[in-house]
């Protein structure tokens, strides 16, 4: 496993989760810790899928831990300097407008590269709902997309 | 299956999940240390000692099942010589005792009580991969022998085979180190004489009568084998 990689695969997933590159990065860290300590779960294939599963519950639990009636931090993460800037903002807002467990399918997928199986076992959805889901969150972006460029 | 999306549109997503880099990778990442080798199961076990027993060892139980079958095909071949046979296989185990026993005289039992397998687990996962191949060299045996003795010919074959490694998984037991492949040796050469030596003795080694005794030899070797092996297997630094 490429410690470095999944580094960054992991801060972002924090970041989505937690809309906060601090505490993303703590947590992080933390993951790692954890994924170290529990040497059982090394099995062929498996370390992936519990590397995100420790960072996904971390998540969620700084989440809860968060007062209700604390905004989360509206700030949009710095976008990529050499993508189009329309088509991101588009791609953003239509990202916005779908469930969020839709956005994470998504980024685990095409973002951090997560095999379908792997996300299946984090999510706890059989390989064919995800490959559902992913279709139809795909097809609504597009959708979406092609009405922003009417 | 899955829609596949066009490389711009990887990209657009990637930018719109797009977030800060983080402050404290590298200084983090430096104080890790290296992730551990992941662990398979059990058939992860079983492939590492494949590769971990030398072809030597495959080669030799190759050699014997072919010079038995050969000697087989032999014209003449009869039940005078076919007893040569019987003396002969404890050889064909030495190869494979030896090898169960590497770990020690190659200072590796230690190294292996380290890993994250048992190294009984290990020992075991070898010693089973070792009786595999000499499957083939018993039914090479019993193919030679059985048209001269018949159905007999199981017995007159094990009960020496079944000696020799009672033999020589005591003599691993014993002798630790560089020492067990010539225990070993020792062991199988020592039941092959006994066994030239009763065919020598004026004794009515085939007489129906005599099967009683086979039979009971092969008994007693499969059951001292059966004991021994797990004595050997329980006592520390196995290997």
């Amino acid at each position: 496993m490429d410690l470095s990689a999944q580094y960054d695969k992991i801060y972002r997933y924090c970041c989505f989760h937690l809309r906060d590159p601090q505490l993303a990065e703590d947590l992080t860290q933390e993951t790692f810790l954890r994924f170290y300590r529990q040497a059982s779960y090394q099995e062929q294939g498996k370390a992936l899928a519990y590397l995100y599963t420790i960072a996904r519950n971390l998540c969620l639990d700084a989440v809860r831990r968060r007062r209700p009636e604390a905004p989360l931090p509206d700030d949009h993460p710095a976008p990529d300097p050499y993508a189009p800037i329309d088509r991101t903002l588009a791609l953003r807002q239509a990202l916005d407008t779908l469930p969020a467990d839709l956005r994470e399918l998504l980024l685990l997928r095409y973002v951090n590269e997560l095999s379908v199986g792997d996300i299946a076992v984090l999510t706890g959805l059989s390989r064919y709902a995800v490959y559902r889901r992913l279709r139809a969150g795909l097809a609504d972006l597009k959708h979406l997309l092609r009405e922003e460029e009417l | 299956m899955i829609s596949r999306i066009d490389p711009k549109t990887r990209q657009a997503l990637q930018a719109a999940f797009a977030v800060p880099p983080p402050s404290r990778k590298a200084e983090f990442l430096r104080s890790l240390p290296p992730l551990p080798p992941p662990a398979g199961g059990p058939l992860w076990l079983v492939r590492v000692q494949l590769r971990y027993i030398r072809k030597r060892v495959w080669l030799a139980g190759t050699a014997a099942a072919a010079l038995f079958l050969g000697a087989g095909a032999l014209p003449g071949w009869n039940a005078d010589r076919a007893w040569a046979l019987s003396a002969l296989l404890p050889l064909g185990l030495l190869a494979a005792a030896a090898e169960l026993g590497r770990s020690a005289p190659c200072g590796m039992a230690e190294l292996e009580q380290a890993c994250r397998y048992d190294l009984r687990q290990l020992v075991l996962a070898r010693a089973w991969l070792l009786g595999l191949g000499q499957l083939p060299v018993l039914a090479a045996a019993l193919a030679a022998a059985g048209p001269v003795w018949g159905a007999a010919a199981a017995l007159y074959l094990l009960a020496p085979y079944l000696l020799a490694a009672w033999l020589c998984l005591w003599a691993l037991g014993v002798c630790r180190g560089p020492e067990a492949p010539f225990a070993c040796a020792a062991a199988c050469v020592g039941v092959a004489v006994l066994r030239t030596a009763l065919e020598q003795a004026p004794l009515a080694l085939y007489a129906p009568p005599a099967l009683w005794g086979w039979g009971a030899a092969v008994l007693l070797g499969a059951g001292l084998t059966a004991r021994q092996a797990r004595r050997w297997l329980a006592a520390p630094g196995v290997g």
